[in-house]
């Protein structure tokens, strides 16, 4: 422990960096980086009776990675389906004739060693995936490339197993894993993963979260950031890293990581039970996510609903924009699989940092922006795009009529624009009851609550909409000023700001004056810190990362409503943050001793 | 022996993807069946996945399946099954 303190201690500014929760836990530990090596495949001319020997080098080394894959294969459990499937797609590619075979001709045409060869055979795979528009299709050419490294690398003899000289546990650094090298990660000396590339959906989220090792993905150059043998927080309930630790951290969170492993296993058992406190008092615990796939881990953890389903990636796993047909299946799947629970589905909601690259040329603003976060984004751009727009809300319709839809408005500002929208909705209902199509004509419309002008109309907004979904990430910068992407202003994003709380406060008190629901979707909801603060502020669900869900219920089913509201008074009593961190710092122990601990 | 042919439509939301390539893959190899796609002027071969994969046969693209070996109607059975699928397999 001293040395952990020592080195912490030594110099480096203590920072935080914002990633993407990819696999909930935390940990404490230090770093291995692992470090992409360049390949470098000489050419060597090989006299002719050399070249049988250097095809069979060449057959020896695809036969080994493929054995190699088996083996990583039998010894993943059964439970392990998604993981397992990109094991099986590999072991296919490793004994491809695109691979296989033209290497072996290659060597035989040209009389060449088998690294060259097959890195040209890997070049006219790479010409063909180039020319593919599909952004998910052409993404498998990363597939490739991990099976061809894994060939490489028995080609020159190098056992490939990096963590063989660690003799401690050890969070893994790296720009991205290989699937199969996240599984063979899966030996008790890996902590945690942090890498540079990868969303939610990237093969390293999807791996550690099967195999419980807590992961933070999409932090940009963090490799360059860190370096071996430092120690660093993960944080995969948030996101957060955080590097060069101060002392203090470094014990906070070494407690919470202590907690988490204790009680991990027996959260499981509250996924069935209901999402109530001990007086009785219920709040929906629902599920933020972004594709259909991830139905399952909605189910897997007894969410009672989607309170944020994001809708951008119909729109940008193609080159085409999504038909109303395409939608409408995503859209029914979700609400028919759910029924009766709701599913709340927001409006396309892109430019500031979201997704503006991949937008279709067509619909880019053609003058560059010069505060995207204050200019053409989300509603403002679907207002732009009427006909896109209203193709969604044909299709989230027509599948309001297989269980229980709720549409949901992103950075709604003004009255105006709510009416607006209201009225676009009205037509388009016309022309669907006119063309005799089904759909629910109660459908509930909700905006979200993620600018401070919308907090202080809310009581305006509210005789407008059905319900209101407060958006904390887009709020908090909004309110504070604050991009939490600038490592220059970062550390002053802060959740725990009163003015935070209080927007979130008078937000709930707007709705529920007017008789309608108010929920949290951005990442406060999920952060256990923040989840009985939330509460004690009235929402009705709190919507987050599916994994989380079990966690915030245990905690609302410890506690009581009266103590949770006394808690809020307290916390609105402060005068700044680090005053709120400072309360919740003995109060959480004192009260979750459990999961908070005594410190 | 002759080919069998079969038009039939992608309608896999994210298109013949790995585990759908994959899965084509395994149909060919398990009955000893020729299977090929052809799809505009490219033909390929199911037994190879990076080759099938590189055709990018995005949802809606309509192509031509044939088949070649004993149990071919059978396999162009599942092969319609299988791309008719909205989810993945």
């Amino acid at each position: 422990m001293g040395d952990f303190r020592d080195r912490a201690g030594g110099g480096a500014e203590p920072r935080t960096l914002y990633g993407i929760a990819a696999s909930p836990g935390i940990v404490v530990g230090r770093i291995l980086v692992l470090k992409r090596r360049t390949r470098r495949a000489g050419r060597y001319h090989l006299p002719p009776e050399l070249v049988e020997q250097e095809v069979e080098r060449f057959r020896r080394a695809a036969a080994r990675a493929e054995r190699e894959l088996q083996d990583l294969r039998q010894a993943l459990v059964r439970d392990l389906a998604d993981s397992l499937s990109i094991i099986d797609s590999h072991i296919l590619m490793v004994k491809d004739r695109m691979i296989l075979e033209r290497t072996v001709e290659i060597i035989r045409r040209e009389q060449v060693n088998a690294e060259w060869a097959l890195a040209r055979a890997l070049q006219r795979i790479k010409r063909r995936f180039d020319r593919i528009a599909d952004p998910y299709i052409k993404d498998r050419y990363e597939d490739v490339k991990y099976v061809a490294d894994r060939v490489f690398g028995l080609l020159a003899g190098r056992e490939s197993d990096p963590l063989a000289d660690v003799d401690e546990g050890v969070i893994v650094v790296a720009h991205d894993f290989s699937p199969e090298n996240t599984l063979r990660m899966s030996s008790e000396k890996v902590l945690g993963f942090l890498t540079e590339k990868g969303g939610l959906t990237s093969h390293t989220a999807i791996v550690a979260r099967s195999l419980s090792i807590p992961a933070v993905v999409g932090l940009e150059q963090v490799t360059q950031l860190c370096a071996t043998g430092e120690t660093l927080v993960l944080d995969g309930f948030s996101g957060r890293v955080y590097l060069n630790p101060t002392p203090d951290q470094i014990a906070q969170y070494r407690e919470y990581e202590r907690q988490h492993k204790a009680f991990s296993d027996e959260v499981a058992y509250y996924i069935h039970l209901s999402s109530e406190t001990l007086d009785g008092m219920t709040v929906r615990l629902a599920a933020n996510i972004e594709m259909p796939d991830e139905l399952q881990s909605v189910l897997r953890y007894g969410a009672e609903g989607i309170g944020l389903f994001r809708s951008e990636f119909d729109y940008f796993q193609r080159a085409q924009t999504p038909d109303e047909e395409m939608l409408y299946a995503t859209y029914r799947e979700l609400v028919s699989v759910l029924a009766p629970m709701p599913v709340t589905i927001r409006t396309l909601d892109v430019g500031g940092d979201k997704f503006v690259d991949k937008l279709p040329s067509a619909m880019v603003c053609p003058d560059q922006e010069r505060n995207p976060a204050l200019g053409l984004r989300s509603i403002r751009f679907s207002l732009r795009e009427p006909s896109l727009l209203k193709t969604q809300f044909r299709a989230m319709l027509r599948a309001s009529a297989h269980g229980r839809l709720r549409i949901l408005l992103p950075l709604i500002t003004s009255l105006s624009e709510l009416q607006r929208i209201r009225a676009m909705l009205a037509r388009v209902m016309e022309e669907l009851g006119q063309r005799g199509i089904a759909f629910d004509p109660d459908v509930e419309v909700g905006i979200m609550i993620e600018v401070p002008s919308a907090v202080i109309m809310a009581d305006v907004l509210a005789g407008e909409a059905d319900f209101f979904s407060i958006g904390t990430n887009d709020l908090i910068q909004y309110s504070l000023a604050i991009d939490r992407s600038n490592q220059y202003v970062a550390h002053m994003y802060e959740p725990f700001h009163p003015a935070v709380l209080r927007m979130i406060r008078q937000t709930v008190e707007a709705g529920h004056a007017r008789g309608i629901e108010v929920s949290i979707c951005g990442e406060m909801a999920g952060d256990m810190i923040s989840t009985p603060v939330l509460l004690g502020l009235g929402v009705d669900e709190l919507s987050m990362r599916p994994s989380a869900i079990p966690y915030a219920k245990r905690l609302l089913r410890r506690s009581t409503s009266g103590q949770l509201a006394e808690l809020a008074r307290e916390v609105l009593r402060c005068r700044d943050g680090g005053e709120v961190r400072n309360f919740l710092t003995g109060y959480l122990p004192r009260h979750y001793p459990e999961e908070f601990g005594s410190r | 022996m002759r080919w069998q042919e079969r038009r039939i439509q992608v309608h896999n939301r994210c298109g013949v993807h790995g585990r759908v390539a994959a899965r084509l893959a395994e149909l060919a190899r398990e009955d000893d069946v020729s299977l090929q796609i052809v799809c505009a002027s490219d033909t390929v071969d199911c037994a190879s996945i990076l080759e099938v994969l590189s055709m990018a046969l995005v949802c809606g693209t309509e192509v031509t399946v044939r088949a070649q070996g004993g149990r071919a109607e059978a396999v162009l059975d599942a092969v319609q099954e299988l791309l008719s699928r909205q989810d993945d397999p």
